[in-house]
């Protein structure tokens, strides 16, 4: 319902990590701002400077801002306060419980036996993607985590070096450099967009558990995994989301931006295309909780 | 995982660290004064390093007074972060044309917001691992994007965190933090694009809206 994913994501920027050996390291830099740069190419930004232009230095366009690409804003800036809403009244107490309630242990085996559920899918779409390696490391999560994991309740395959990713048909369009379209707010499953939408759409017809919910007269199912799915990701982020909000002047916005830088890097599965985006770094699932301010026990 | 040795690139061995942070306090030494010399993606990659390692050294301990590392932390942020091209990067079009007195009371306030998101990230996270990847540099700009990669306390999972990081005055300074994709600029300048879009351009008004913000943190921690 709303953009874990996208909580647990952001929360490696708000976190700038931990070295293994504090050093005592004094090191200092020059100290001197743009004033003070020397050399060519160096008075050249700093000039760049003076004209207030420090787009090039961030390595995007000039127009980023303008176009929002959010022709739908009003209605979208509804639905968002409606999933806020349902949030703050079912989602998050939901949530909130099951993580209080539920042990880790059994909380992560819900999530790998989801993870599991959904091999066929994603399998689909690595292969739609033309992206055999993962299609691989998919079929190979998939017969270890049902064999050696108990029919997928603990990932063991990750152990190995077979590494959970997720695909849909939304990143397939991407891929095949299909644009968004328009950026998207869905009631209950949150930011998306026109391409992403269709693609929900899609991997309903893909999924093989639809066919077999159907022919099982199990709607119960078709309804019960997404439930279950949301219940756990909002479980997983109820402090990384708090935390997101908790500074923000303008949610809406905030959420949009990292909706959607966050789903490009998906689709590029982490790779360097552009200019802000990491290198190396593949679009896992990083779940993570942000610390309130616990005192380490290694301090 | 990508990882393509591109002729630009330096990869980092952890034990290699403390060397390289020595070898970049004599560079220092040498060089401060001098004509600024080209730096290489190992002296990036080391400033990274320095500066992670300070920041856990100082930051990480929740047992120090909050205000104490909030005094810590902004000295930090103001010696190693180019606080000026980052705020007027994040105003966007808006800020072009702000004269100085306003800008510089938003540049005031931009520290203030961080100081308050950053400072309490840190307490807890002194055993996280983290280490420096791969060094590029940026065509033509005096840049350098360093990956690192951190594990936070409790899960094995690497979280990768690219910092773009610029060469100023014979030193480097911290433009961006990239965390999966996701840059701390690029979603600032939105939200603040997103607010002064609403209120005709005033950056004035941005100001307070943060301010307002603050003062809300501030009163719900007490």
């Amino acid at each position: 319902m709303f953009p874990w994913r996208i909580g647990a994501q952001l929360s490696a920027i708000l976190v700038t990590g931990c070295a293994n050996q504090p050093g005592d390291t004094a090191w200092t830099t020059g100290g001197a701002l743009d004033g003070e740069l020397r050399g060519s190419a160096h008075i050249q930004l700093a000039q760049q400077n003076t004209d207030d232009n420090t787009d090039a230095l961030f390595g995007v366009s000039d127009d980023e801002e303008i176009d929002d690409n959010d022709p739908l804003e009003i209605p979208n800036r509804f639905i968002f306060a409606f999933n806020q809403g349902l949030d703050v009244i079912l989602l998050k107490p939901v949530a909130s419980g099951y993580k209080f309630l539920v042990p880790q242990r059994v909380r992560d085996s819900v999530r790998n036996v989801l993870r599991n559920m959904a091999t066929p899918l994603i399998l689909i779409n690595d292969l739609l993607q033309g992206e055999f390696e993962r299609a691989e490391t998919t079929v190979a999560r998939f017969a270890i985590n049902t064999s050696g994991g108990v029919l997928g309740l603990f990932d063991v395959a990750a152990d190995e070096g077979y590494v959970y990713h997720e695909e849909d048909f939304g990143q397939t369009l991407g891929s095949y450099g299909i644009g968004e379209g328009a950026y998207l707010v869905l009631p209950l499953f949150g930011p998306s967009s026109i391409r992403d939408g269709i693609g929900r759409v899609v991997d309903i017809f893909l999924d093989p558990f639809t066919y077999l919910a159907r022919a099982k007269d199990v709607e119960t199912e078709f309804l019960l995994r997404p439930i279950v799915n949301g219940i756990d990701t909002r479980s997983r982020n109820i402090d990384t989301l708090e935390d997101l909000e908790r500074d923000s002047i303008d949610f809406y916005a905030r959420i949009r931006s990292l909706w959607r830088q966050n789903r490009q890097n998906e689709i590029e599965n982490g790779r360097d295309v552009g200019p802000t985006v990491s290198p190396g770094v593949s679009a896992l699932d990083y779940d993570f909780e942000i610390d309130d301010g616990e005192p380490s026990s290694a301090q | 995982m990508e990882n393509l040795a591109a002729p630009n690139r330096r990869t980092f061995g952890r034990r290699r660290v403390l060397g390289y942070a020595a070898a970049l306090v004599l560079a220092v030494g040498l060089l401060s004064g001098g004509p600024a010399a080209a730096k290489s993606e190992d002296e990036a990659g080391a400033f990274l390093l320095s500066l992670t390692s300070q920041a856990i050294g100082q930051l990480t301990n929740g047992e120090v007074p909050i205000e104490e590392r909030k005094t810590r932390f902004r000295a930090l942020f103001r010696e190693n972060f180019d606080i000026a091209a980052i705020g007027r990067f994040v105003l966007g079009r808006y800020g072009r044309g702000t004269p100085q007195p306003v800008m510089d009371d938003f540049l005031a306030t931009f520290e203030d917001v961080m100081v308050e998101r950053f400072v309490p990230q840190f307490a807890g996270y002194g055993d996280t691992r983290f280490k420096v990847g791969t060094v590029r540099q940026v065509e033509d700009k005096g840049q350098y994007i360093v990956s690192s990669a951190i594990t936070p306390p409790g899960t094995e999972n690497e979280v990768q965190i690219d910092w773009r990081v610029r060469e100023v005055g014979g030193g480097f300074k911290v433009l961006d933090i990239v965390g999966e994709g996701v840059s701390m600029a690029l979603t600032l300048r939105a939200e603040y694009g997103s607010v002064l879009k609403a209120s005709g351009g005033k950056v004035e008004q941005l100001v307070v809206l943060l301010r307002d913000r603050l003062g809300a943190q501030a009163a719900a921690a007490n």
